[in-house]
């Protein structure tokens, strides 16, 4: 097999020398990034580092109001928030393995991890399902669906946006409040912006939609069932938690967070447009429906009697395998409340 | 430039042709238009809602309001960066790795069932533990970016040793040529056509396997800004990442196919079987 | 060497067999041995595994769910053969379509399905359609690209042949084009695999909760880490087993490619009930090609 000698491109040695350095580069440059990021320093400059996930679609709110304020600032905490898993539950590891002191999620994310005794606790509560807001979420009809209530969902197909989760939950919890049986209800998961279009065209016989989702899907004619997750009041839709080797370490610091959170809520709660401005920043929500609908309500109040029941209503329904403790699932500093029942 | 001898150029989308290059220019814009006018088509039929497949109009529009921000050039530059590592990665391993299995029987039998095995195995399943693993890193993407490219590289390599003809390995043997010689100088250069091929699939794959592992994981990136403009509901912006997302890929094959016709130009056009 | 009767036929079975094994029953070994006593959350020991993939084998609905992603896998492969195979045929001898269609398939190949997600449920809804659909939207490209490289490949001293002696076009396809695409056809089919196992997984994120993907993305997003990593193990199989058939396909249509006498052939040939070839296969692999 002759080769010519003329115009080889693969082996002029010069070439190939410079092909060879670019590679090494690329490689080293990515093994530098790679040894950057995993540093997890807890003591910057005296300051204690912190780094937080925040959830993707809403609820975070308080944190940046935290930032701006300088509430983080004047409790001497260098806080850096980092959007985090799109399901929230997924948050646990990270938090787990040190890349993140705190992260956010909701009940049923949070039950996840504790169910598989993963070592994580809340430390506080960042909105809880409450009256004194409409509800923003629930289960959508077609106007002549012959469902009118929960219990007629049995045998029926479902549309959420995650199995397994919080609406789920809700969504079993009512169809046995109305004394239906949950477990003859069908879920499937679909992306959440073809929700609504999943109960008009039929495929799904109902759907359970939040957020500007859910008031599209009213606007576009679809009907609402009940309030969604207003109609378990004091259930916890949004929480921040840490892991129990952190807080055993550093529960001084851990404090001093939950006490900044906890006044950038009442900030919150006082200054719905600081809220809508960082929602506008933050999400991809159009500016239209963030003005036109009120700002959540933020609670750091964590009802152990309505997590008691979530816990074991969730339980009865195979969400989860077991029943954590109350000591298993709250820091014994964290806010916690006895609702009544 | 050297021009192919039959007229009809052996270089998939080679444009070679002189004069016909602006009838072929003509032909492929009239092939887009046709595309473009049936996507208006459906979108403005409405058989699907226009939030699920918005028009080619929106579509453009979201586009031209992503070039100017900044946000979209970082998460280009997100995406690319796990995928060229991942990539490269792959290529210094595979092609050695290939080359020595095309051509060592026993290397190609004790290595088969395990390459079989892993290069079916969809890393989308790992993701959960890599994350835990490696953490939410670009570290992480390169890495799974290189196990999704390192075997058509391999695979491309293995083939293209293997048609290296015996009478090859026998001339070279009986000159007795040293092992490292023989790999650099005959085997190598005789795999090159099916080591491009692999290189230019693989450069398409380290993309999308990128894109996706950014649409599971959110680690920054295109996947991550096409997730949540979706979960927003802004869909023509979703769009017009997925475009960006083909161009990208589109510019990397065409790259690719540049490199090919560079370096294969010392050798004619071949068809399977060997020479 | 020519050893006589049966023991030639065990022979000559088990020393490939012991060739390819021995790698592997290593690498299974050193992973028995290094998670046998873990208790790490993340890398439960392997034995833990295997068990809970027989348990979920046999009394949970993993049969049933291996079934389901299963048909759909191979139902979009078909698919994507059949049309890719079929489109790339004509654009690879049509040198105007070739051309102007060019850039147009490399930049859809280079887009990520997985955007498309949202549309392809809205329209198809939550069944099994779907999911074939976006496996076969995904696949289909590697197919289609490769057949119409391969079509080009061809040398066009077979062009002036088969012109030369007027065969018809529809018999030149089957007798001449398309075998003489096959390597690469196959080749891209390879590839085509890997990609649709991906997207099976991906395929079963949204829509009913069946499905092998489905059962470890939720074991995933559960912390059920043990049977997560059983599903994996299985879908990994699964991919096996699919390639390996694959490669025997290729081993029955391809060996003249790999230039192995026609006696060397039937002797490598797996010892499982060779493929009997068509009165059509058996002409072309004698081919005249190339």
């Amino acid at each position: 097999m002759q080769t010519s000698q003329t115009s080889q491109t693969s082996r002029n040695p010069g070439r190939r020398a410079v092909l060879a350095a670019t590679a090494c580069a690329v490689v080293l440059s990515m093994a530098t990034a790679c040894g950057g990021e995993a540093a997890t320093a807890t003591t910057a400059d005296g300051k204690p580092k912190i780094t937080v996930l925040r959830s993707n679609g809403a609820i975070f709110e308080p944190l940046y109001i935290a930032e701006q304020q300088g509430y983080f600032k004047d409790a001497g905490l260098d806080v850096t928030i980092k959007a985090g898993a799109q399901d929230t539950s997924q948050n646990a590891p990270s938090v787990l393995n040190g890349e993140a002191q705190f992260a956010m999620t909701d009940s049923s994310g949070f039950l996840k991890g504790a169910a598989q005794d993963m070592p994580i606790r809340i430390v506080t509560g960042l909105q809880s399902a409450t009256t004194k807001t409409d509800p923003t979420d629930g289960l959508l009809v077609k106007k002549d669906s012959e469902i009118t209530s929960f219990a007629d969902l049995e045998g029926k197909t479902v549309g959420i946006s995650a199995l397994g989760g919080t609406i789920q939950f809700i969504c079993e919890y009512l169809v046995q409040k109305d004394g239906g049986d949950p477990s003859k209800v069908k879920f499937v998961a679909l992306p959440t912006t073809s929700l609504t279009d999943a109960a008009t065209s039929g495929k799904t016989d109902a759907v359970f939609s939040f957020g500007p989702f859910y008031f599209a899907a009213k606007d576009s004619g679809l009907r609402s069932i009940g309030n969604g997750m207003n109609d378990l009041p004091g259930m916890i839709q949004g929480v921040l938690f840490s892991s129990e080797e952190y807080l055993s370490a550093n529960s001084a610091t851990a404090k001093k967070f939950i006490e900044a959170v906890a006044k950038a809520i009442t900030y919150a709660n006082a200054n719905p447009e600081a809220v809508k401005a960082i929602d506008k920043k933050y999400t991809e929500v159009p500016d239209e429906f963030i003005d036109a609908h009120d700002t959540n309500f933020y609670d750091k109040n964590l009802d152990t009697t309505v997590m008691r029941t979530v816990i074991t209503k969730m339980h009865e329904f195979d969400l989860l395998d077991k029943e954590p403790t109350d000591d298993a699932v709250y820091w014994d500093q964290a806010p916690t409340v006895t609702g009544e029942e | 430039m050297a021009s192919s001898p039959t007229g009809s150029s052996p270089m998939k989308g080679s444009l070679m042709g002189g004069s016909s290059t602006g009838r072929v220019r003509l032909l492929q814009l009239g092939a887009l238009a046709a595309v473009l006018a049936l996507w208006a088509l459906i979108a403005a039929v409405g058989m699907v809602s226009s939030t699920a497949l918005p028009g080619p109009a929106s579509v453009a529009a979201a586009f031209g309001d992503l070039v100017g921000s900044g946000t979209f050039w970082q998460a280009v530059g997100d995406t690319l960066r796990g995928a060229v590592t991942g990539l490269v990665v792959a290529v210094a391993v595979g092609i050695p790795v290939g080359l020595v299995t095309g051509v060592y029987a026993a290397a190609e039998e004790s290595s088969r069932l395990l390459t079989e095995i892993l290069r079916s195995f969809p890393v989308i399943a790992l993701l959960p533990v890599f994350l835990l693993v490696l953490g939410s890193t670009p570290g992480m993407k390169a890495t799974v970016v290189f196990i999704a490219c390192v075997f058509p590289v391999l695979l491309q390599a293995q083939y293209g040793a293997r048609s290296v003809t015996p009478a090859v390995h026998e001339t070279v043997r009986s000159y007795r040529v040293p092992r490292l010689l023989r790999f650099r100088r005959v085997i190598l250069p005789g795999a090159v056509p099916s080591i491009m091929t692999g290189l230019r699939l693989a450069a398409t794959t380290s993309v999308l396997v990128a894109i996706g592992v950014e649409v599971l994981t959110t680690l920054p990136g295109i996947g991550h800004m096409i997730m949540e403009s979706q979960q927003a509901g802004v869909s023509a912006r979703a769009y017009a990442y997925i475009l960006t997302a083909g161009a990208i890929g589109y510019a990397i094959t065409m790259l690719a196919q540049l490199a090919e016709q560079r370096l294969l130009r010392w050798r004619p056009p071949t068809h399977p079987g060997g020479e | 060497m020519n050893p006589t009767g049966t023991a030639r036929t065990a022979w000559t079975f088990w020393k490939p067999a012991l060739r390819q094994l021995w790698l592997p029953a290593l690498v299974f070994g050193v992973l028995l041995v290094s998670t046998a006593g873990s208790t790490s959350f993340y890398f439960p020991p392997l034995t833990e595994v295997l068990d809970v993939l027989w348990t979920e084998l046999l009394h949970g609905g993993l049969v049933g769910d291996l079934w389901f992603s299963l048909r759909n896998i191979v139902l979009g492969l078909a698919l994507a053969t059949v049309v890719g195979v079929g489109a790339g045929l004509v654009i690879g001898e049509v040198r105007t379509l070739r051309l102007a269609t060019g850039p147009l398939l490399d930049f859809a190949r280079a887009t990520p399905t997985v955007g498309f997600v949202p549309v392809i449920i809205l329209t198809l809804g939550i069944g099994s359609g779907p999911k074939i659909f976006l496996i076969f939207l995904g696949s289909v490209w590697p197919i289609l690209l490769n057949t119409v490289s391969g079509v080009q490949a061809i040398g066009p001293a077979v062009h002036e042949t088969a012109r030369g002696y007027r065969i018809p076009w529809a018999l030149r396809m089957r007798r001449v084009v398309l075998p003489g695409a096959l390597p690469q056809i196959l080749a891209g089919i390879r590839v085509a695999l890997s990609i649709a196992v991906v997207l099976m997984v991906v395929s079963e994120i949204y829509g009913s909760p069946i499905g092998l993907g489905n059962f470890i993305l939720q074991s995933g997003s559960s912390f059920h880490v043990a049977e997560t990593w059983a599903g994996t193990i299985l879908i990994g199989v699964l991919g096996y087993v699919l390639s390996v058939l694959l490669l025997l396909v290729e081993h029955a249509l391809l060996g003249w490619y790999h230039q192995r006498a026609p006696r060397a052939r039937r002797a490598v040939r797996p010892p499982t009930p060779p493929t009997q070839l068509t009165s059509t296969e058996r002409a072309t692999s004698n081919g005249v090609v190339v």
